[in-house]
Parts: structure tokens; C-alpha cells; sequence
């Protein structure tokens, strides 16, 4: 069950390198994937190869297999596959439909284009507007949010559609720090309502905070995979031009050369690492 | 529950009886007003045409809007009408007044007052349903009415985003003036004045066409389901008497034109 | 690649969502042109790009919808000169079609064609619907035209014909400026439509 990529490669059409070359991926149900690696080293391709956008938007070749819980996708309607996998676009002004003029009637728009019973339209909306905690502002017009409340109003309209994965592709890029709070505030909710997500992000220390797995990419490839410890203290992490935790950076230039599981992600922990006793409690 | 927020358009909220009418209702008044004033060539006729317009503005209470909205170039456009039917219709005519060298026609004067009156019921009546229904109304109206939801992005989308477009406009503007952009020289100059403003306009709204494109998919707007619709639009109990009300007017007004009394 | 006369097939999802943006990119640059007190409009450079890449239908509806939002905004009385932008529209796209985008001069012979066609469907409407007056200042243009002796029809037609040439001109010239500046590959994605079966940018 879950999405799995098997030997999967895929080249846009009209290019001539494969955009993503031979990845396999098995993500598991209720688990926070993130995804790192430089500009072009296929993120975004990865993020469309899970939702379905590659094969049934992006044209392109596309081998091996990429199955959803167990259908391969190729076979399964991009409309079906858009009700199990969720997508927050890097930009809210993309992603939002720009007809609507509130926001519980963004977070409704999708659910009304499939059709679903009107009470269940309200109640969903309700259900995802309280936990992305925009409620008070469902009668507002969408532009006139902020930046991190238009990107949350992106994420309650895909939670609403009450995916099993939602798919985000750097979602905080836009972001002032407090945007970008308010986002990661709204993943940890989402997993908590039992999602399993992937995120795209370059923010390494709020990923190396929330995420159970972390998947390194570079040209086209998973160089590493595993707890974020594990990958920021591989040996390879430091050619894919992506910054590790400042913490974990300090670590290593320091000669850590302990288990990958004891590399020091935050400032407590690179004190205790070292043996200062915490100077206060946090 | 009602739709509130930035529409776009000239829209007045109101709570008069025409604001309450189902969007339906009111587009079938424009429609008939409109054929009608096509219809009638009489100048009482006009007259009375045009007087209902007023009247139905003033009941909506959104008569100030419909002032600022048109008044300008309803103005202009009786006067530019009056000087040009006025003074250079042809055909024989009276003269209803000298001045100088050019002579004001009467025959002229009376087409460019039935001109004049029929451009504004025309415009009267199309601005009773644009200044009373919220643009998302209307489009919830025409696509329950069997339009497909392509034409309410359409609509919906470009209202929405032109208004964005000028404001990204105005800010280009704005930060091209602090670095020394002229607005008030010469043509030459104020022609190389746009180059830098048209770039920076287009390419990330043309390069967003993908994504936005990609994220309807995803929500489910190409689907071929049958939508459905959170809100409701209310018809009124007076509405189905009003709407065989204006059926029977047009239906009376073509009567009067073919036996040439109106 | 699309035959030309494949008028649904013209409206894909990516052809849906570049109409409001054409007639936003419209609606912007009217803007600057008042802001910068130019004698034109440009008003037709979202629409001729989106002829440029989605073919002469798509750009009927965004010439059309341009003139029913600024109706709707502003006075209805754009409302049937909707009906010139959709002509200006589809024979942008013919232009298109026959590969007139492909060079800048040949651009500005398009924006040559563009006036006389919208000309010739503006006149009648101008007088038809409104007795030859628009209440714009190619009325002024009008009365003299009519002073010097012309018709009422010859008349308004030399008067917007003058005021559309130069606008349609730089319209053109900088609709293929900006076509030949996004990329091949994603000019592709649309659903372009030439005779010799190439992208609509080259």
C-alpha cells in the first residue's frame, strides 16, 4: 500500500537528459517524507511523478513503474488519483482558482467540481478551515490574506479533499520566517490527522525538526535516504550543493566521527555532544 | 449564505428586491428591455423605455452608481451625436436652429435623441444586472443554467485578474520612477519609457499559465463529473408573475411595431 | 499538429487558463499606455500573443472577453465592439498561421492587416449601434472627416483606421518581441497551431 516507484525515469518532452533516472521509493502510510537536493536535481518532476501530473499533464517518456497502492497511476484518472494524492504548489497564487471570492468557497471548489453531498462539502470545509485555523477568516476574499494564510488556504483546500498523501512542493519558498512557521505548524497538523506527507524543502533545519525520513536528490537520482541524521552525516550529502543544519555543519567541520544517529541537529544537542550540561532547560 | 469581497466589477451591495432576484430574472429584464428598445422606433416610446430603466435603477438604490459609471460618456456621447446627426444629416429637414455658417437640423436632432435614449436603456438595463448581482452569482446562475464551467472561469478568472495585472502595472511603475523613469517627456521618450515596464509584466504571468493550469487538474475542474454547488441562489415568490410580466411586455411591444404604432 | 479548422481541440487547459491572463496582460498595458500618456492603447498584445500560441480561436475569446470585462468594469458600451476584437483575434491567428510572427518586419506588415480588419468591423458598429458617435476622441476626428465633406460611414472609418494603425503596429512588433523570448519548449505545451507544423515560435 502507499505510493512505490520502481526503476521509474522520466524525460520531458522536448529534452534530451532524463529529468528523474531510475528511482525507487517506497513510501509508507502516515509517514513525513522530506526531499532535498540542488536547483534541477529533479524535485519538482518527483513531486508531479506522485501526483499523477506525470504522465496525465506533463508529457514526456515516463519507464518503470510508479503504483498507487498497488494501481499504477498511468492507468488510474488524474481525477482519481487528485482525491487520494493532494498537491500544494510551491506558489499559492498558482494553486488557488482565482473564481472564487471566499475563502471557505476556495476550500469548497474542489470538492464541488467532484460533486460530493452538499453537507459533506460543509462539514469538510469547516473540518480543514479549523485545522489550518483559518475560520475566522472564511468569509474574507482570498488575496487579501497574507502570504502564509494564502498558503495555508492552499493546504485547507487540499486537505479538504481528504487525500491518504499530500505532495508539497516548496511551499515556504515564498515566505517571510513567520509564513513559513505558519506552514510547518500546518504540516505537523496534517500528519497528525494521520497523512502521509512529502515536502519539498530547502529550509534543511526545519526539515531535519519534523521529518521522519529524508530523501537526498541529486541529477535525477536518490543519492541517500534515511533519518535526516543519517543523511546529513553521509559522506556523499556534501557533494549534492544542498547546506546541512547549521548545527550538524558545526558538527562535522568540528571532526564529528561518531554514529549517524548521534550527529547533533540542534544547539542542545550539539552542547550535549560535547559535554556541556544544558544551561537551561528547553 | 452570501458572497462578499473584492468582485471586480461595478457591483453595489443592496438589500432593494432586485438585488434579491435570482440572477436569471434580472438577465431575462435586460434581455427584454434591450430587444425591446430595438424594437419600438417611436420617440414617446423610447421615452417610456428609458423612464423604466430610471425607475427600476432608482428602486435598486444604486442609482449614484449607475451616475458615476456612465454619466461622463453618456454626456459626451449626446453631445458628439447631437453635432454630428445634428449638423450633417442628410436629407431635406427644417432647420431648428442657425448658428454661424451650420445649421442644426431637425430631423437630425430627433434621430440623435431616439439614439441617445436607446443607448441608454441599453445601458441602463444591462447595468440593473451588473450593479445588483455579485459577478460569482452570475456565474453560478448561467452554469446551474446549463453553461459550462469553462465559461465561468473564464468570466470570473479575468475579472480577478486584470485588476492584479493593473496593480503589478502600477507597482512596475512606481519602482521604475525611483530609478529615474520619466513620465512626462517628450513621445520618444515616453515610448522608450515602456520598454522596461513590459517585460517584467508578462513573463511570470505567461510562465504561470502551466502551473495554474496544472493545479485546476488537480482540483478537479476538467472533470466530467456533475458539480455541485455549496450556496444556494434564492428565487423570489414574485419572480415567476414578473417573468411572465416581462415575456408579455416584449411579446406587446412587437404587437404595437408591426401594426406602426410604436 | 492541430488543423487549423479544430476549434474545441483549440481549448485545452492550458488554452483556458492563458485567456484571462492574454486579456489581463490587455488590461495592464492599457494601463501603463494612460499612466504614460501615450497615444495608443496596446490593448491588443494579450490577445495577439495568445493567437501566437494557442491559434486564432483561443484569441477570438480572449479578444472577446477583454471587451465584455472592460464593459462590465467600466461602460457597457465596449460590450459590442466585442465583436472587432474577436475578428482582430482569429485573423491574428491566421497571421500566425501563415508565419507572419516569425520576424519583426514581417510583424509589423500583421500589424498593418489588424487595423484594416478591425476598421471595417468597428465602422458599422460605431454606426449601427451608435448613430457614428462613440463618445471617445476618435469622435472628434469624425466631425472633422464629416466637415471636410466625407459620408457618415467613410467618415468614422478614417477616423478609427488612423487612431488603430499606429497601435496595432506596436502592438504586433512587441507581441513577437515577447514570443520570441518565452522558450520553445514551453511554447509547445500549448496548442499552437502553424502551417508547416513547427512551434509557433521559432
Amino acid at each position: 500500500m502507499g505510493l512505490t516507484l520502481t526503476h521509474v525515469s522520466f524525460t520531458y518532452q522536448g529534452t534530451a537528459s532524463k529529468a528523474i533516472d531510475d528511482v525507487s521509493l517506497d513510501l509508507q502510510p502516515g509517514r513525513f517524507y522530506g526531499v532535498v537536493g540542488a536547483t534541477g536535481a529533479g524535485k519538482s518532476t518527483l513531486c508531479h511523478i506522485f501526483s499523477g501530473l506525470i504522465p496525465h499533464f506533463l508529457k514526456g517518456s515516463l519507464d518503470g513503474e510508479v503504483a498507487l497502492d498497488g494501481q499504477p497511476t498511468s492507468a488510474i484518472p488524474i481525477d482519481e488519483i487528485a482525491t487520494r494524492v493532494g498537491y500544494v504548489f510551491q506558489n499559492p497564487f498558482d494553486q488557488l482558482s482565482h473564481i472564487t471570492y471566499r475563502v471557505d468557497d476556495e476550500v469548497a471548489f474542489g470538492l464541488q467540481n467532484f460533486g460530493l453531498p452538499r453537507d459533506e462539502i460543509v462539514a469538510r470545509v469547516t473540518h480543514a478551515l479549523e485545522v489550518l485555523r483559518l475560520a475566522d477568516l472564511r468569509d474574507r476574499y482570498p488575496f487579501h490574506l497574507s502570504g502564509g494564510q494564502l498558503q495555508r488556504l492552499a493546504v485547507a483546500s487540499v486537505l479538504a479533499m481528504s487525500p491518504d498523501i499530500v505532495v508539497m512542493d516548496e511551499p515556504t519558498s515564498q515566505l517571510d520566517p513567520q509564513g513559513t512557521r505558519e506552514v510547518f505548524q500546518a504540516v505537523a497538523d496534517l500528519r497528525a490527522s494521520g497523512v502521509t506527507v512529502v515536502l519539498v524543502e530547502h529550509k534543511v533545519d526545519l526539515l531535519a525538526a519534523h521529518v521522519d525520513e529524508l530523501i537526498a536528490l541529486g541529477d535525477g537520482r536518490v543519492v541517500c535516504q534515511g533519518s535526516p541524521r543519517a543523511v546529513f552525516a553521509s559522506p556523499v550529502f556534501g557533494d549534492l550543493g544542498v547546506n546541512r543544519p547549521q548545527m550538524a555543519e558545526l558538527a562535522l567541520q568540528l571532526g564529528f566521527a561518531g554514529e549517524a544517529e548521534a550527529l547533533p541537529l540542534s544547539p542542545t544537542e550539539l552542547m550535549k555532544h560535547y559535554g556541556f550540561e544544558a544551561l537551561h532547560a528547553d | 449564505m452570501t458572497v462578499s469581497g473584492t468582485s471586480g466589477t461595478l457591483f453595489q451591495a443592496g438589500a432593494s428586491f432586485v438585488h434579491a432576484a435570482h440572477p436569471t430574472t434580472k438577465l431575462l429584464y435586460a434581455v427584454v428591455t434591450i430587444a425591446c428598445s430595438l424594437v419600438v422606433t417611436r420617440l414617446p416610446f423610447l421615452a417610456a423605455l428609458a423612464l423604466s430603466v430610471c425607475v427600476v435603477l432608482y428602486l435598486a438604490g444604486v442609482w449614484r452608481a449607475f451616475l458615476r459609471a456612465t454619466a461622463r460618456y453618456l454626456v459626451l456621447l449626446t453631445f458628439f451625436l447631437l453635432v454630428i446627426q445634428g449638423l450633417f444629416r442628410e436629407g431635406p429637414s427644417a432647420v431648428l436652429l442657425q448658428i454661424g455658417p451650420a445649421s442644426l437640423k431637425t430631423a437630425g436632432v430627433l434621430f440623435a435623441a431616439s439614439m441617445v435614449l436607446r443607448i441608454f436603456t441599453m445601458v441602463g438595463a444591462f447595468l440593473v444586472v451588473v450593479l445588483t448581482t455579485h459577478p460569482a452569482d452570475l456565474v453560478q446562475a448561467i452554469e446551474q443554467a446549463g453553461a459550462s464551467p469553462r465559461v465561468g472561469y473564464l468570466l470570473l478568472a479575468t475579472l480577478q485578474l486584470s485588476p492584479e495585472m493593473v496593480e503589478r502595472a502600477r507597482r512596475i511603475i512606481d519602482a521604475q520612477r525611483s530609478r529615474g523613469l520619466r513620465t512626462d517627456g517628450s513621445l520618444v521618450m515616453r515610448f522608450r519609457g515602456l520598454v522596461p515596464l513590459v517585460g517584467p509584466l508578462f513573463y511570470g504571468s505567461l510562465m504561470s499559465v502551466e502551473a495554474k493550469a496544472m493545479a485546476l487538474t488537480a482540483r478537479g475542474f476538467f472533470t466530467q463529473r456533475r458539480k455541485t454547488w455549496v450556496r444556494t441562489l434564492a428565487h423570489q415568490p414574485w419572480e415567476p408573475a414578473a417573468r411572465i410580466a416581462l415575456g408579455a411586455v416584449f411579446v406587446g411591444v412587437v404587437v404595437l411595431r408591426v401594426l406602426g404604432w410604436a | 499538429m492541430r488543423s487549423f479548422w479544430d476549434v474545441s481541440g483549440s481549448f485545452t487547459p492550458m488554452a483556458i487558463v492563458l485567456i484571462p491572463i492574454a486579456v489581463a496582460i490587455n488590461a495592464g498595458l492599457h494601463f501603463i499606455t494612460v499612466f504614460l500618456n501615450l497615444p495608443i492603447y496596446l490593448d491588443t498584445i494579450g490577445t495577439i500573443l495568445a493567437a501566437i500560441l494557442a491559434g486564432p480561436w483561443v484569441a477570438a475569446v480572449a479578444g472577446i472577453l477583454t471587451n465584455v470585462v472592460v464593459g462590465l468594469v467600466t461602460t457597457p458600451t465596449y460590450i459590442p465592439y466585442a465583436i472587432t476584437n474577436a475578428a482582430i483575434g482569429i485573423t491574428a491567428g491566421v497571421l500566425v498561421y501563415f508565419g507572419f510572427y516569425r520576424h519583426w518586419w514581417t510583424a509589423a506588415i500583421a500589424g498593418l492587416i489588424l487595423p484594416l480588419v478591425g476598421t471595417v468591423i468597428s465602422a458599422p458598429i460605431t454606426v449601427v449601434v451608435f448613430g457614428g458617435a462613440t463618445g471617445a476622441g476618435s469622435d472628434v476626428v469624425t466631425a472633422f472627416f464629416l466637415a471636410s465633406g466625407s459620408k457618415l460611414v467613410a467618415a468614422v472609418l478614417k477616423a478609427t483606421f488612423i487612431t488603430a494603425l499606429a497601435d496595432k503596429m506596436i502592438s504586433s512588433i512587441i507581441a513577437y518581441a515577447v514570443a520570441r523570448n518565452i522558450p520553445v519548449s514551453y511554447a509547445a505545451k500549448f496548442p499552437g497551431i502553424t502551417r508547416d507544423h513547427q512551434a509557433p515560435v521559432a
